[in-house]
């Protein structure tokens, strides 16, 4: 007697046909469209084969099936376990949501050394000390993000320019700290600077309670000096000296660096990489301009479009992975992150890829004067004039009037990128997030046009860019160790 | 003397709702908003999509082809959005048991 049972029993269950699990699709290109399912795992077909699909008329033998039951698009009598799977894994997607805000930001100071024409903060001159965080107004902070349930709470020191107001850096790290003794929270400190300013207390104070810094390096000396002006024109030389000393005194891993385009930078997407390779860096975030602060009103936000940039970024991106074939692992971060959710069942705690939006939910701010702000691009707005996503106040509001206030559940609910037009049937949603700040500035909507949106048409390209270069095995090789770093 | 600046010519596209839904018929138009503003005059048994170009360079042969093709796409989405409802709202009931996010 056979240990097997007889082929013909295996194959009797397809037989029975198959039924779909839910799927959207988009175009890539021509005829061909990309499906994705719930939790973004992903399949390209031809159009005609979408149509034979979702009539029940493919055929159970062929590659497509088995793709599209491997990567549960359907289900048959062998496979019905997919929605369980599913489930679990959308559950593993979506548990970080019950963590609640992990980030925030302290603007300890508005004013600033530098003169950056782009500078998306309205930064102050830095003899003004009434743009500075008082004691009693970081104490309030640091209660309320204390009520957040996060076992990780991250926060983060900006400006301006945070290391002009180092004594309440320093006053709300002790204070930090000392409550911490007791709630036993995973602490993590981070100080944004341009670096200019870094002397050895503040080497000292970073090296005692392990902080990390985050700055700005905008590329090529030329081009970040011109970028960020400052008196004596050294930002640039300062910037990479600062980068050395951290690095020689805290540990290599200690310093992290931004770089932010302008019109200047487009045709040199090549030098700022190499910039950052001199530089000791093994990856870059390659972003565009944000429409707010000082951006808008010295029109840099407008200096370039939306196709320009696009251009810049696979410009770059290629060449990073022109550089990882040649055998230098370098990683583009932005790519990195959508890698993350199209390749892992993991979800990155990026603000702007949320949907729910992360607005108050992954990162909230604590302004200088004691406002909070759902976001730093909030501020942003709100140094514009427009306070629409200030959420409440450390002196006169608590932490349900902050977290439950109109403003903040209105833009979180209407903006859910499931329910939003467009966004609901697009088969990028699971990678793409609920930019409510941007499509109210944009467009005075928080919901957005997205056919009309930058925000959209710039991520769409990105997710098709990212697709097509997967279809490559080295490429894929590549991106797949960036999604898991 | 300058004339009237030139207008794109409207484009006139009938859908029978026999075939197609007024629903995927919209959400094309939404789709498109970006190259083409839609009046719509309807009859008992057809819709007729009148499209104005939002620009001048636009091909009408292309957004011909690129509106009809959207209609049939979203009416195909629409009919996968109904087939795989209840097993969407199994996943989702699954998700969120015993994750206290629900109260």
């Amino acid at each position: 007697m056979s240990k097997f049972q007889a082929l013909k029993s295996y194959k009797s269950s397809l037989a029975s046909g198959y039924r779909l699990l839910p799927f959207r699709f988009t175009q890539l290109h021509g005829d061909e469209y990309v499906l994705s399912n719930l939790i973004g795992e992903f399949v390209i077909l031809d159009r005609a084969i979408i149509g034979q699909f979702a009539q029940g008329k493919l055929d159970p033998g062929g590659a497509a099936y088995e793709e599209l039951k491997a990567k549960h698009f359907l289900i048959d009598d062998d496979s019905n376990v997919a929605v369980d799977l599913l489930a679990l894994k959308l559950r593993t997607k979506l548990a970080p949501l019950a963590n609640f805000t992990a980030l925030h930001l302290f603007v300890t100071t508005l004013r600033c050394d530098h003169s950056c024409p782009y500078c998306q903060v309205s930064r102050a001159n830095d003899d003004l000390r009434e743009f500075d965080m008082s004691e009693d107004t970081a104490l309030k902070a640091i209660a309320l993000a204390f009520r957040s349930p996060s076992p990780v709470l991250k926060f983060e020191f900006q400006g301006g320019e945070s290391l002009l107001n180092l004594s309440l850096i320093r006053f709300i790290v002790d204070e930090v700290e000392r409550r911490n003794l007791e709630e036993r929270r995973e602490l993590q400190f981070v100080i944004a600077t341009n670096l200019a300013l870094l002397d050895d207390e503040a080497i000292e104070f970073a090296r005692q309670h392990n902080v990390l810094i985050s700055t700005s390096l905008d590329g090529p000396e030329d081009l970040h000096n011109r970028n960020r002006p400052r008196p004596g024109r050294d930002s640039y030389a300062r910037t990479i000296k600062g980068i050395g000393r951290v690095r020689k005194e805290l540990g290599r891993d200690r310093v992290g660096a931004l770089m932010t385009t302008t019109a200047a930078s487009l045709e040199r997407g090549r030098e700022i990489i190499d910039e950052y390779i001199t530089q000791g860096f093994h990856g870059i975030f390659l972003r565009p301009l944000s429409p707010y602060g000082f951006a808008v009103k010295t029109k840099s936000y407008q200096s370039y479009g939306q196709e320009k940039w696009l251009k810049f970024y696979f410009e770059g991106l290629d060449y990073i992975i022109d550089l990882n074939l040649q055998g230098y692992p370098f990683t583009e971060y932005y790519a990195s992150i959508i890698l993350r959710k199209m390749l892992t069942p993991f979800q990155p705690g990026y603000v702007d890829l949320q949907s729910p939006s992360g607005i108050g939910v992954a990162a909230i701010v604590y302004n200088y004067d004691g406002d909070v702000y759902a976001s730093d691009e909030s501020r942003m707005l709100a140094e514009m004039g427009d306070k629409t996503f200030c959420i409440g106040n450390v002196h006169r509001d608590s932490y349900e009037d902050i977290f439950l206030n109109d403003r903040l559940l209105e833009a979180l609910e209407s903006s859910f990128a499931a329910s939003a037009p467009m966004c609901s049937w697009c088969a990028f949603e699971p990678y793409c997030g609920a930019d409510p700040i941007f499509h109210h500035t944009t467009q005075s909507s928080m919901v957005g046009k997205k056919p009309l949106s930058a925000f959209c048409n710039r991520n769409m390209a990105i997710f098709k860019g990212l697709i097509e270069r997967l279809r490559r095995p080295e490429v894929k090789e590549i991106f797949e160790r960036w999604a898991y770093s | 003397m300058s004339g009237p600046e030139p207008k794109p010519a409207p484009l006139v596209l009938s859908f029978p709702l026999s075939m197609f839904s007024l629903e995927g018929i919209k959400r094309a138009t939404y789709a498109l908003m970006a190259r083409a503003t839609v009046r719509f005059e309807t009859t008992p048994g057809e819709v007729r999509c009148i499209l104005i170009p939002t620009s001048l360079k636009e091909e009408p042969e292309a957004l011909e082809r690129d509106f009809r093709r959207e209609v049939v796409d979203q009416d195909l989405r629409i009919s996968i959005e109904a087939q795989t409802e209840p097993v969407r709202n199994a996943i989702l009931g699954l998700t969120f048991s015993r994750t206290g996010l629900q109260e």
